[in-house]
């Protein structure tokens, strides 16, 4: 009990101190996720668009398969990610190994499935109506498109939200390929099981409560935008 | 614009739901699908306004065939045209901006201006700012309607534009579509499953069930000479009538041929002898083999013609005999059906040849001006 109330203490202590290590960790693991979310939305949305609104053969094949890559382990992806950026992979001459890079390519991978299958589902709902009404109030392809996108605006984000939540808690695979080096590749989750193995609790409880604060924070926005979609 | 379709077939997963459809628009004018829900009429709509293609057949634009247009031809000729659907859309954001969307997308100038104008005529510029998703459906459809005008379209499609709404909107929208046909000349073709609705503003009229345009020509034709199927199909709706209005003993009639129908007096037809169509629901009429008084001030004479048994319910059909002999020319046949339960048949012991009377109230009659 003591040992916790002074990890407790001490992690606190380094929060509000503005400790350089515990920030540039958070913001490590900031970057590193909102990047992966944001190359894999630029993948994702025109993708998810392309299958909700285009009839063509192996529309359902392809919308089935990213269904099932959902279910793909991370760590799955890590060992993959790996295989391919490591010195003698197919893409070793890039020297993305244990980089924030190979980090966010893992992450982006791992999150591409949940957002693009979320995303059909959304533009699927709304699709059809809006892509009626639009085009008979006489908009062109293009503006059946940014319709439908700023009709979708909120379910589109609360899902880059879930995504992001995702990936900013994702510990193994971030470590295989990110190597958690300190100052370089060092993120919230990879730091926390590193300390706590360590035995050294009270970085490990300072970002805890940070990733956990993180969390409560993404639920509150969540609900007050379901809830204002209503 | 003229709009002529040929030989349109349209199936969904092998299921066909429009099936040779020749029709071609009356300019100018309103035109009326009628036809009973599911018939088909939304499909061939989407595929009249190119928001869906045909399985096979043309649909020609002033003479042109549209099937081999370019994206940017096709939108030209979509922006000529209007459309408003049966539950309309709203999209996420004011009124207002609802109604502005396709002048935006058209870059027009004085938006402002446009969209304060056409919600004035629709009576809701008053909550021009409030969301769009919070309105009742009669306002809904008259913001569709109001987004659907503003574009100052040549044809304008409307889909059941009067189904399930409140007085108020029902009459905005119909005085609308009467001022757009005769003041800016724009063709309409308004699907609808009300017979009184396609005879009051019909003037073209196409009657489609299950797929296929079984009737088409002007309202008269085809409310004066229905097809055997044609009647069939409508039956439900009760009984139709086509007579005219006349003055007996001061009292107002309908003068239906064989018979005058007393009615509820009605300012709207104080000339005597002007056209009429008349409603009675089979539901409101009572049969009694003899006669009996009553506060209801309609009761007459019937030979009974038909008898059909309708899942238990009875549906019985009389030719009412003339009450009185001062025309020269032999009557118009004008049967009345009435529904009784089965016990009432039985124990009446109602058979095809016998003379019942049947009585209702002159409240229950709904009559409509024949003559636009």
């Amino acid at each position: 009990m003591e040992n916790i109330l002074s990890a407790l203490s001490k992690a606190l202590s380094l929060i509000i101190s503005l400790d350089r290590e515990v920030f540039s960790i958070v913001l490590l693991s900031f970057f590193v996720s909102l990047t992966a979310v944001f190359f894999s939305s630029l993948f994702s949305i025109p993708l998810s668009l392309l299958l909700a609104l285009r009839k063509f053969p192996g529309n359902r094949f392809i919308v089935n398969t990213i269904n099932s890559l959902m279910a793909v382990p991370a760590v799955a992806i890590g060992l993959v990610v790996y295989l391919l950026i490591s010195r003698r992979g197919p893409l070793g001459v890039l020297g993305l190994l244990y980089t924030p890079w190979a980090m966010v390519i893992a992450q982006a991978t791992l999150v591409t499935p949940i957002i693009t299958s979320l995303s059909i589902q959304t533009l699927k709902r709304v699709g059809s109506m809006v892509k009626e009404t639009a085009v008979s109030l006489g908009a062109s392809g293009w503006q059946v498109v940014t319709t439908l996108l700023k009709e979708a605006k909120s379910p589109l984000i609360v899902i880059f939200i879930v995504g992001f939540a995702r990936v900013i808690g994702e510990t193994g695979m971030t470590m295989m390929v990110g190597g958690n080096i300190k100052g370089a590749t060092r993120v919230m989750t990879t730091a926390i099981a590193l300390e706590t193995m360590k035995g050294d609790f009270e970085l490990a409880v300072a970002l805890g409560i940070i990733l956990l604060t993180v969390a409560f924070v993404i639920n509150i926005i969540l609900q007050a935008m379901q809830g204002a979609g209503r | 614009m003229n709009i002529e379709a040929k030989k349109i077939y349209k199936s969904f997963d092998g299921k066909e739901v429009l099936r040779n459809i020749d029709i071609e628009i009356a300019q100018g004018k309103i035109n009326c699908l009628i036809g009973p829900n599911g018939a088909g009429k939304t499909t061939l709509f989407k595929i009249l306004t190119l928001l869906d293609r045909a399985t096979s057949g043309e649909v020609y634009f002033d003479g042109s065939p549209s099937s081999f247009l370019s994206p940017e031809e096709k939108l030209k000729l979509r922006r000529r045209i209007g459309m408003v659907m049966q539950n309309p859309f709203m999209f996420n954001t004011s009124v207002e901006k609802n109604v502005a969307y396709g002048l935006r997308l058209r870059g027009k100038r004085d938006i402002a201006k446009k969209v304060d104008g056409v919600l004035e005529i629709v009576e809701l510029f008053h909550i021009k700012n409030q969301s769009a998703l919070t309105l009742s459906s009669g306002e809904a459809q008259r913001v569709a309607l109001a987004r659907a005008i503003v574009l100052e379209p040549e044809v304008i499609f409307l889909d059941e534009p009067m189904a399930n709404l409140d007085p108020l909107s029902t009459k905005i929208i119909e005085d609308l579509t009467l001022r757009m046909q005769r003041e800016y000349n724009v063709t309409i073709i308004m699907a609808t499953h009300n017979l009184l609705q396609a005879r009051r503003f019909g003037e073209r009229v196409f009657v489609l069930r299950q797929g296929e345009i079984i009737q088409q020509g002007t309202a008269d034709e085809v409310f004066h000479y229905p097809h055997s199927s044609f009647a069939a199909e409508f039956v439900e709706v009760g009984n139709l009538f086509r007579g005219k209005v006349i003055i007996e003993q001061g009292t107002q009639k309908l003068d239906l041929g064989k018979i005058k129908v007393e009615v509820v007096p009605n300012s709207e037809f104080k000339k005597a002898g002007a056209p009429v169509f008349a409603t009675l629901r089979p539901e409101d009429i009572l049969l009694s083999l003899k006669p009996f008084h009553s506060s209801a001030r309609n009761s007459f004479l019937g030979e009974i013609i038909n008898i059909q048994d309708r899942g238990g319910i009875i549906w019985v059909t009389m030719e009412p005999i003339p009450n009185f002999s001062d025309s020269k020319t032999e009557p118009i046949s004008t049967p009345f059906i009435a529904i009784i339960t089965k016990r009432s048949k039985e124990e009446m012991g109602l058979k095809v040849g016998m003379r019942v009377y049947f009585t209702f109230k002159a409240s229950c009659v709904n009559v409509v001006a024949a003559e636009r």
